[in-house]
């Protein structure tokens, strides 16, 4: 078994979708374990006079979102009969993150899409596949 | 089947052959067709540039590079995977390998990190990350 754990990074972008049903077959094949991670991005909202409250009240909402969203996947999944870990990640920096998660779950393959919300230029790869594909120490492989 | 055309660029490095190593076990499980690709630069003169390749030099470099991907086509021979090799002669070596997974309609590229070139070891090559932000399809770098 050449890819036990795979890693999809996930943001709700209809690349990121595609990457999943990509990542649903190949995992179905080498038999791996699939994990889905969501990083949502802890901006500082405004100005320091701004209610810190409010951001919490913001990332209360966009977890929820995200679990919405990873119910939908589970059901894709499950019927494919594919076991899928799913988990949410808070920081600041994307590209970090996740290159320490698939660092601590000995990931052997990053599978993600070319680009997602950020960039709005679709010829070229994303901010967050480049930085992944740049540092990551396993084989990425990028959906287009 | 996940991916039907498998297109490896090959430059006979360590990277490349755990590439290569990787595309292998993918075309087993997913039972593809694996194209094996190398461009051939010809020698680069500070007067001339690359405006008067010497067809020898060519030639003999052609040739180390058959003995190289010979080496390639009896291992995935032997584990039952299709074949094919394609040896050009090129100076944009991302364009050429994007214009040929395009005319090959290849659905996967798998490509070492790192090639011949190049000192800096942590971050991507320049031809890999080229081939990643301009390929039409999907890539994936082997580390």
């Amino acid at each position: 078994m050449t890819f036990k754990n795979i890693l999809v990074p996930y943001d709700g972008s209809t690349h990121s979708n595609r990457t999943f049903n990509k990542a649903l077959e190949i995992a179905k094949q080498h038999n791996s374990n699939l994990k889905v991670v969501a990083c949502l991005d802890v901006a500082n909202l405004g100005g320091w006079y701004i209610d810190k409250r409010i951001n919490k009240n913001i990332m209360k909402k966009a977890k929820n979102l995200t679990e919405k969203l990873f119910s939908k996947l589970n059901d894709a999944a499950k019927k494919k009969s594919i076991h899928v870990d799913f988990k949410i990640i808070e920081s600041n920096n994307t590209v970090k993150s996740l290159i320490s998660f698939a660092k601590s779950r000995n990931i052997d393959l990053i599978i993600m899409g070319s680009s997602g919300r950020g960039g709005f230029d679709k010829l070229l790869l994303g901010s967050v596949s480049n930085g992944v594909m740049q540092k990551a120490k396993c084989p990425v492989l990028i959906i287009k | 089947m996940v991916f039907k055309n498998i297109l490896v660029p090959y430059d006979a490095t360590s990277f490349a052959n755990r590439a290569f190593r990787k595309a292998l076990d993918i075309a087993k499980k997913d039972g593809s067709k694996i194209t094996i690709f190398t461009v051939i630069e010809g020698e680069y003169s500070a007067i001339m540039g690359y405006s008067k390749i010497n067809p020898q030099v060519i030639k003999k470099q052609q040739n180390v590079a058959k003995k190289y991907i010979y080496k390639l086509e009896s291992t995935a021979k032997n584990s039952g995977v299709p074949i094919s090799v394609k040896i050009k002669q090129g100076i944009k070596i991302v364009k050429e390998i994007i214009n040929f997974a395009k005319s090959k309609k290849s659905n996967l590229i798998v490509m070492g990190s790192h090639g011949r070139t190049g000192l800096n070891k942590l971050i991507l090559g320049s031809v890999a990350n080229g081939v990643a932000q301009q390929a039409k399809c999907s890539v994936m770098v082997v580390k």
